[in-house]
C-alpha cells in the first residue's frame, strides 16, 4: 500500500484527511490540546501536521495519523467510508497472505543525515508532554527493533514492538517493556550474560508497520513480513549503521542505541491506554549512540488518554483479527471478534453454537489465547447473526438473552493486565464471562421464542440510500 | 537546582530552544528523571501548585516496582 509515512500522508491529503496547522503554538499545552481536539472529531477526523512550534521553528510534527476509522480504511487501501465490520473482514482475509516479502536497500532515506556527536534529543525532536502529569516527554508511537541475542540471524524472531519511551537526558531514554512482551525475552537473554542489547527506535514509519508493531503476534512471527503481506508490497529495510539490526528504509528518524544491562531507572507515570496514569516504576535505560534521519524529518507521535483516542483505533482491529484467527482454528462457528476496547480488556465474540453451552467454551478458549490470558477480562458472547461491532445490537442481545443466574460467570484469581486500574495487585485479575447467546439443546429452553428474521437486501438498499443522501449534502 | 517533583537538588538544564529564539529551557532531575520546560503550566512546574498525588518527595525510589525483573547471571 504505502512505502513510508510520507506516501501515506500524501494519500490522506488527497482524500481530504490531512490538515496543516501553521499558527505559532507552545509545545505545552497546545500540542496536547490539538491532538485531543482532532481526536474528538470522531470516526472521520483528519491527521494534523504542525509546523510552527515555538522554539522548534522549522521542525514538523504529525499527529492523529491513525486517529479515525476513515484514516484506518485509507491505510488499508479502502474507501474512507468503509464500515468497521468490512474493514475487519478485509484485514482477516489479508492476514492469511503472511509472510510478505522483505527487501534490503542501500543508501536508505532514513540515513540521509547522521548525528553521532553531541546528541541532544530535546533539540533534535520537537518533544512535548503528552498528558499533564506524565513524568516527561515521551515517544508514544515508536517502532522498536531488537534481535534474539541467541539467534540473531533469524529475522522472524527480530521483534518490532511499540513500547513507551521517556526521554531522560540528551542521549538517554527509558523504556517500558513488560515481562510478557517479546522485547523482554531478548532482554532476559542479554542480561543473563551481562551484555548490552542493541536497539533501534524508529519514528515515523509506514502506517501498516506501526499497526503491526502494536499487534500481539507470536514470538517467531515477523512484524515486517506481516506488514508486507497486508500492504501487498515488499517491506524495504536497511541495516543500522552501528548494529546488526534491520530498520525500515523509509523511516523518518531512527535512534540507534543499547539497553544497558542489569540496570533499572525511575520512569513514569505516564497517561496510559486504559485512560489512567501508570505508576512510577523502575524500567530499562537505553543509551543512544547515533541518530539518523531523513532530510526535513517528520516527527510522528500519538495522543493517548481518556478513551477514545488514537491508540484505541491503532490497537483496534489488529487486536481483533489475531484473536479471531486463533479461535477460528478450532472453533469455526466463530463469526467475528470485537476486541476494540482498551486493547481487548473487553471482548465481544459473535458465534454460532454447535450444541448447548458451546458459547461458554468459546469464552474459555479466548481466555487461554496468548493475548487473552492477561487482557481479556470481560468476555461477552452474542449469537453469530449479531454484529459485535454494532453496540446497539450487542445491547439488544444483552437485554433479551442473558439469564443472570446462569449466563454470568466470574473466575477470580486469573492473570490480569498490570496497567488496568482494576488489576489488583497489578498483574492479577478476574475473568467475567457474559453469555448473551440464545440457548440451544440439550440446554433446557424454558420458552420457545423466535427472533424476528433479518431483512433481505437491506444492506443493498442501505448503500443506495446513503449515496442518495450524500448527493444532497 | 531543585526538582519540582522529588524536591531534591539534582536538577539541571539539559536543553534550550534549538532555533536560537530563547523561547524556553528544559530541565531534568538526575534522581527521579522528571523533566520539564520553563514555559509549562504552573500546576506542572511549580511544586506548590502541583497535584500532591504525583509528587515523589516522600517516596523511597529504591522500593519502586520493577515490571521487567533482572534475571540471575548465567555463566
Amino acid at each position: 500500500m504505502f512505502r513510508d509515512l510520507r506516501e501515506f500522508l500524501g494519500k490522506l491529503e488527497q482524500e481530504g484527511q490531512l490538515v496543516y496547522f501553521h499558527d505559532e503554538i507552545l509545545p505545552e499545552p497546545d500540542i496536547r490540546a490539538i491532538q485531543r481536539g482532532s481526536q474528538d472529531i470522531g470516526s472521520t477526523g483528519p491527521a494534523v501536521i504542525i509546523d510552527n512550534v515555538k522554539g522548534y521553528k522549522g521542525k514538523k510534527l504529525a499527529v492523529n495519523v491513525h486517529g479515525s476509522w476513515a484514516n484506518h480504511a485509507i491505510m488499508m487501501g479502502m474507501d474512507k467510508n468503509t464500515n468497521l465490520k468490512d474493514q475487519f473482514y478485509e484485514l482477516a482475509d489479508r492476514w492469511d497472505s503472511y509472510p510478505g516479502e522483505l527487501k534490503w536497500v542501500k543508501d536508505a532515506p532514513c540515513q540521509e543525515v547522521v548525528i553521532e556527536k553531541d546528541i541532544n534529543l530535546y533539540e533534535i525532536l520537537p518533544l512535548f508532554r503528552i498528558n499533564k502529569n506524565d513524568a516527561g516527554f515521551y515517544l508514544s508511537k515508536a517502532s522498536i527493533v531488537t534481535k534474539d541475542p541467541e539467534d540473531p540471524d533469524n529475522v522472524d524472531k527480530e521483534n518490532v514492538g511499540t513500547y513507551r519511551v521517556q526521554v531522560q537526558g540528551p542521549d538517554t531514554v527509558a523504556m517500558q517493556g513488560l515481562a510478557f512482551h517479546d522485547v523482554a525475552i531478548h532482554l532476559k537473554k542479554a542480561e543473563e550474560k551481562n551484555q548490552p542489547l542493541p536497539i533501534a527506535i524508529c519514528l515515523g514509519v509506514d502506517p501498516m508497520l506501526t499497526f503491526m508493531a502494536s499487534t500481539p503476534l507470536n514470538y517467531n512471527q515477523s512484524e515486517y513480513k506481516y506488514a508486507a503481506a497486508i500492504n501487498g508490497i515488499p517491506m524495504e529495510l536497511t541495516k543500522c549503521i552501528g548494529y546488526d539490526l534491520d530498520v525500515p528504509a523509509g523511516a523518518e528518524i531512527v535512534l540507534e542505541g543499547e539497553i544497558i544491562p542489569r540496570k533499572r531507572v525511575c520512569e513514569g507515570p505516564f497517561g496510559e491506554f486504559p485512560g489512567s496514569y501508570s505508576g512510577t516504576r523502575k524500567q530499562v535505560e537505553i543509551k543512544i549512540k547515533r541518530v539518523t534521519h531523513r532530510k526535513d524529518p517528520i516527527f510522528e507521535n500519538l495522543y493517548l488518554g481518556r478513551p477514545w483516542t488514537e491508540i484505541d483505533t491503532l490497537l483496534g482491529l489488529n487486536t481483533c483479527v489475531p484473536l479471531y484467527k486463533q479461535l477460528k482454528e478450532t472453533m469455526p462457528e466463530v463469526k467475528a471478534v470485537n476486541a476494540l476496547y482498551q486493547h481487548g480488556l473487553t471482548v465481544i465474540i459473535a458465534t454460532d453454537q454447535r450444541f448447548g453451552g458451546y458459547a461458554k467454551s468459546v469464552a474459555m478458549r479466548l481466555a487461554t489465547t496468548p493475548h487473552g490470558i492477561s487482557y481479556a477480562k470481560n468476555i461477552i458472547l452474542v449469537d453469530g447473526d449479531v454484529d459485535p461491532f454494532d453496540l446497539n445490537q450487542v445491547m439488544w442481545a444483552f437485554s433479551t438473552r442473558i439469564r443472570g443466574s446462569q449466563d454470568v460467570i466470574v473466575v477470580p484469581g486469573t492473570p490480569g493486565m498490570p496497567l488496568d486500574p482494576a488489576s489488583e495487585p497489578p498483574g492479577m485479575g478476574v475473568k467475567v464471562i457474559i453469555d448473551a447467546t440464545t440457548p440451544m439443546a440439550p440446554e433446557r429452553v424454558l420458552r420457545e421464542v423466535k427472533m424476528v428474521e433479518k431483512v433481505d437486501k437491506a444492506e443493498y438498499y442501505q448503500k443506495i440510500i446513503a449515496d442518495l443522501h450524500s448527493q444532497i449534502k | 537546582m531543585k526538582c519540582v517533583r522529588c524536591l531534591h537538588g539534582d536538577a539541571h538544564k539539559v536543553a534550550e530552544a534549538p532555533d536560537g529564539s530563547g523561547a524556553w529551557e528544559v530541565y531534568l532531575c538526575d534522581r527521579c528523571n522528571y523533566s520539564w520546560r520553563s514555559t509549562e503550566e504552573e500546576d506542572v512546574i511549580n511544586p506548590e501548585k502541583r497535584d500532591p498525588w504525583f509528587q515523589l518527595d516522600k517516596v523511597d525510589l529504591d522500593t519502586l516496582q520493577i515490571p521487567c525483573p533482572i534475571p540471575p547471571l548465567v555463566k
